[in-house]
């Protein structure tokens, strides 16, 4: 049987400019795929235009099979119905990827309703239960504040919330953790683990941090300059990277201090005066 | 400041967590919208309780009593025809409620719908829209109204329309503007990787979070309309007497105006305080909505 997602010899360009080279990969149901890459790399490309994301100057050729089915031939009605059925993205910068207009409960209701027709109570009462799931307390509280009311973390634990409330089959978190303090991007990184234990689709996490791929991810794909250089599973390409690449960004993890010792300041100069 | 606060580690979701911290960031009352809004409710009370209190007839003709001085029985005075100036400026505050709302209610009703359109549509739809737009831009918006009233005659009703369709094309590209810019944010992505659909985004996402500007641009239009309004009926194109009308009583004072000043000052300074009253109100909105830009 055939990968969930196979992405095959997909290309991605702004205006004249290629930024993704031919590349494919695939993830089944119960697999996390990490792209992971420096800044530039496409790996944003690769994770939004794959769903068809990308912004209006942005063209994506290729073949994005998932479920059995062509996502960059379809009609946009279809993917819009796909999108709403099947395929959740976690935004980079949660403070920014809710609408601050409405509330959270408001925006349940709304992704609740665009999946399937229910009634608001209903919604609401499905959207409690959501929250509850990714650790907030007081949730009917909580669906009744605004975004701008939220801390980044609890901003995050919502959005969180939101995309797993369609019970989607394919999970995209573009740097889940960038957006946050370290000692939210910890919390949120095991609330993820523990969501992507239950969930029975597939997940693909774009991030540029390899301690994130080591504790989410079963499989990792190393982009560099828009073209993969090392994929396999994340416990191959730990033990023995391939490419010089790959080594370079894994000699760039805490723990392998003794590399950086020339990139490091001479004094903490950056330390904050207060 | 409280070191301890900021040592400790909030986790967000702590089993006892009560009410969410107050994050709203606070917005401040500032001097042009007291002001401004003091000064428009001050008119409005004007041109509502006027009549009210008021027991002359706006067009009751005196000749005996004409040109008299603000007095006790005429608290501004009266004209060169005897009617009191008082009653005449509450009328005419009224009319220029009407001017100043109707042009903005017209010039929203239609210019939003268009902004909103060319900034969500494609850029084909998005060009057409915009260089007719152009086009009616690049009119004086004297000139239309000359347009108009040949067309319907003159009358408030006439006015209203010339000066909407004047300002039309200002509000959609605010709306336009405003509405590109809200485009570009997350939650817009957002929402389309749920699978919302053009007008979805457009009406429930796009819309509600771009209205700030275009609050701005109608306050400062309604005093900018009421000015441009009481100008055309100086001219002859707007209001005919003897309706009571700011710019035609400073016309007809005009001639009067060495001998007797109260009966120019009045109109002036009525429309000058109208004009301020919206533009302070406008300005305070643009604070209320931007704080950080005002600075």
């Amino acid at each position: 049987m055939s990968p969930l997602l196979d992405v095959n010899g997909v290309t991605i360009s702004y205006g004249d400019v290629e930024v993704v080279h031919p590349l494919s990969f695939s993830v089944d149901r119960g697999e996390v795929l990490g792209i992971v890459g420096e800044s530039g790399s496409g790996k944003t490309s690769v994770g939004l235009g794959m769903i068809g994301l990308l912004p209006r100057n942005g063209r994506a050729t290729g073949e994005v099979m998932f479920e059995g089915r062509n996502l960059l031939a379809m009609s946009t009605g279809e993917l819009r119905r796909i999108r709403r059925r099947s395929i959740s993205v976690i935004m980079q910068n949660p403070a920014k990827a809710l609408d601050p207009c409405y509330t959270v409960g408001a925006q349940f209701v709304e992704i609740l309703r665009l999946r399937e027709p229910m009634s608001r109570r209903a919604a609401r009462a499905e959207a409690e239960q959501r929250l509850r799931q990714v650790g907030i307390a007081a949730p009917a509280h909580r669906l009744k504040a605004y975004p701008h009311e939220l801390s980044g973390g609890m901003a995050q634990r919502v959005m969180v919330a939101l995309c797993l409330a369609t019970n989607p089959s394919l999970l995209v978190a573009d740097e889940p953790t960038s957006a946050l303090d370290v000692t939210i991007q910890a919390q949120i990184l095991e609330l993820l683990k523990s969501v992507i234990a239950d969930l029975s689709g597939a997940v693909a996490i774009i991030t540029h941090d390899f301690g994130i791929v080591a504790q989410l991810c079963t499989k990792v794909c190393v982009m560099n300059a828009g073209r993969i250089v090392e994929a396999g599973p994340v416990a191959d390409v730990f033990a023995a990277p391939q490419h010089e690449y790959t080594r370079h960004l894994l000699s760039l993890l805490p723990g392998h201090l003794h590399h950086d010792d020339q990139t490091r300041p001479a004094r903490d100069e950056a330390e904050s005066p207060i | 400041m409280s070191l301890v606060a900021t040592g400790q580690l909030r986790p967000d979701a702590g089993p006892a967590s009560g009410p969410p911290p107050a994050r709203r960031t606070r917005r401040r009352l500032n001097p042009s919208l007291v002001v401004g809004g003091g000064l428009g409710l001050l008119l409005l009370l004007v041109a509502l309780i006027g009549p009210l209190v008021c027991s002359y007839d706006p067009n009751a003709v005196d000749a005996s009593a004409a040109l008299h001085g603000p007095s006790g029985s005429h608290l501004l005075g009266t004209d060169e025809l005897g009617r009191d100036m008082f009653i005449r400026l509450a009328d005419g505050y009224r009319a220029a409620f009407e001017i100043g709302a109707g042009t903005v209610a017209f010039g929203l009703l239609i210019g939003v719908p268009l902004g909103l359109l060319a900034a969500s549509a494609g850029s084909i739809t998005d060009n057409i829209i915009m260089r007719v737009l152009d086009v009616l831009l690049a009119f004086p918006a004297l000139i239309l109204a000359v347009l108009v009233v040949t067309i319907i005659g003159a009358g408030e009703g006439a006015l209203i329309l010339a000066i909407g369709i004047a300002y039309t094309p200002v509000i959609a590209r605010v709306m336009r503007g405003s509405a590109m810019a809200t485009r570009r944010e997350t939650f817009i992505d957002a929402a389309r990787s749920r699978g919302a659909g053009t007008l979805r985004i457009a009406l429930r996402h796009t819309l509600p979070n771009s209205v700030g500007p275009l609050i701005v641009q109608a306050s400062i239009f309604v005093g900018v309309a009421v000015l441009l309004g009481a100008g055309m009926s100086f001219v002859g194109l707007g209001v005919r007497p003897p309706t009571p009308d700011l710019g035609l009583m400073l016309a007809s004072g005009r001639d009067y105006m060495t001998t007797s000043p109260w009966v120019v000052i009045v109109p002036a300074a009525a429309i000058m305080l109208f004009a301020l009253a919206f533009t302070l109100l406008g300005d305070g909105l643009q604070t209320w909505f931007d704080p950080q830009r005002a600075r």
